[in-house]
């Protein structure tokens, strides 16, 4: 299930979009709006120019164009790019930091071998997820 | 949305301008589950769930398979899932044959298919709702009546 990232859907919040409290799921997330609270996804996440996020996130990659306070953990990968800020801790299997970018705070590097536990199981009751399987299919 | 590689066809055909533009909408996947409030303008989908408020400047859609608890907010609102709270809608409320409503709904126009379930009640806010479809072209929001309208 870890290894479907590619097959999840993407979530977009737009520009003018602001969500208050909890993301949660198995999805990628394209984040042009603003987020407060905390992010916990099975999938990737994108920040992208104009967002702003003020949330823990926690995911399998992270790419960042905007702005971002808070924690980070990606499970396998953090990106900053060259307009992107992050300032907070993070940690990641690997990281990409690009000339421009602004990082304030402490890096901390997974072993490939340790992933960390995976968000709590799933969200979903294990019947759900099933049902949900069937439907893709 | 390239850095993401595949994402389904379903995805691309319902946001159709995921980059760039200014009226994208934004989109709330099947296995996203919000917990909190969401707020701000442009057009919206649902298909995931939302335990907390929606106050939007725009049109809400929510799919089959969405499941909201809340209290729902927005200036135009279709409804395909289950809805468990007040609906306000701006415009109006558009309810599919799939569409689960628990809980009040208000709004200046409605619209119910065959199979839908509501439970609760149903408020038409505007006065001229009713008397709407003889005078609607000219006449201000708040015109009195048809009368007033017939006599002149």
């Amino acid at each position: 299930m870890q290894k479907d990232n590619s097959s999840a859907s993407t979530s977009l919040l737009s520009r003018n979009v602001k969500i208050e409290g909890e993301v949660r799921g198995e999805e990628n997330l394209h984040i042009d709006g603003q987020i407060k609270g905390s992010i916990k996804l099975d999938g990737n996440i994108l920040v992208g120019d104009s967002g702003v996020v003020e949330a823990d996130i926690e995911a399998a990659n992270v790419v960042i164009q905007g702005k971002v306070t808070g924690n980070v953990l990606a499970r396998q990968q953090l990106e900053i790019q060259p307009s992107g800020q992050l300032i907070g801790d993070c940690k990641a299997q690997s990281v990409e930091i690009n000339e421009g970018a602004v990082f304030e705070g402490r890096f901390h590097m997974l072993k490939s071998s340790k992933v960390p536990s995976k968000p709590e199981a799933s969200p979903f009751a294990p019947t759900k997820l099933a049902a949900a399987k069937e439907n893709q299919k | 949305m390239s850095l993401f590689g595949k994402s389904k066809d379903e995805v691309e055909a319902v946001t159709p301008k995921a980059s760039g533009g200014q009226k994208e909408a934004t989109y709330f996947g099947k296995k996203l589950k919000i917990k909190g409030n969401v707020s701000g303008g442009g057009d919206l989908i649902i298909l995931g769930e939302l335990e907390g408020e929606f106050d939007i400047n725009g049109k809400l859609q929510v799919a089959e398979q969405a499941n909201i608890t809340g209290n729902v907010k927005a200036d135009h609102i279709t409804v395909k899932g289950n809805i468990h709270g007040t609906l306000s809608a701006v415009e109006k409320i558009h309810l599919d044959p799939m569409a689960k409503v628990k809980g009040h709904l208000n709004c200046q126009r409605i619209s119910v298919m065959e199979g839908a379930l509501i439970d609760g009640e149903i408020k038409m806010s505007g006065q001229s709702a009713q008397t709407s479809y003889s005078s609607v072209s000219d006449k201000s929001p708040q015109s009195k009546s048809d009368e007033t309208s017939e006599k002149k």
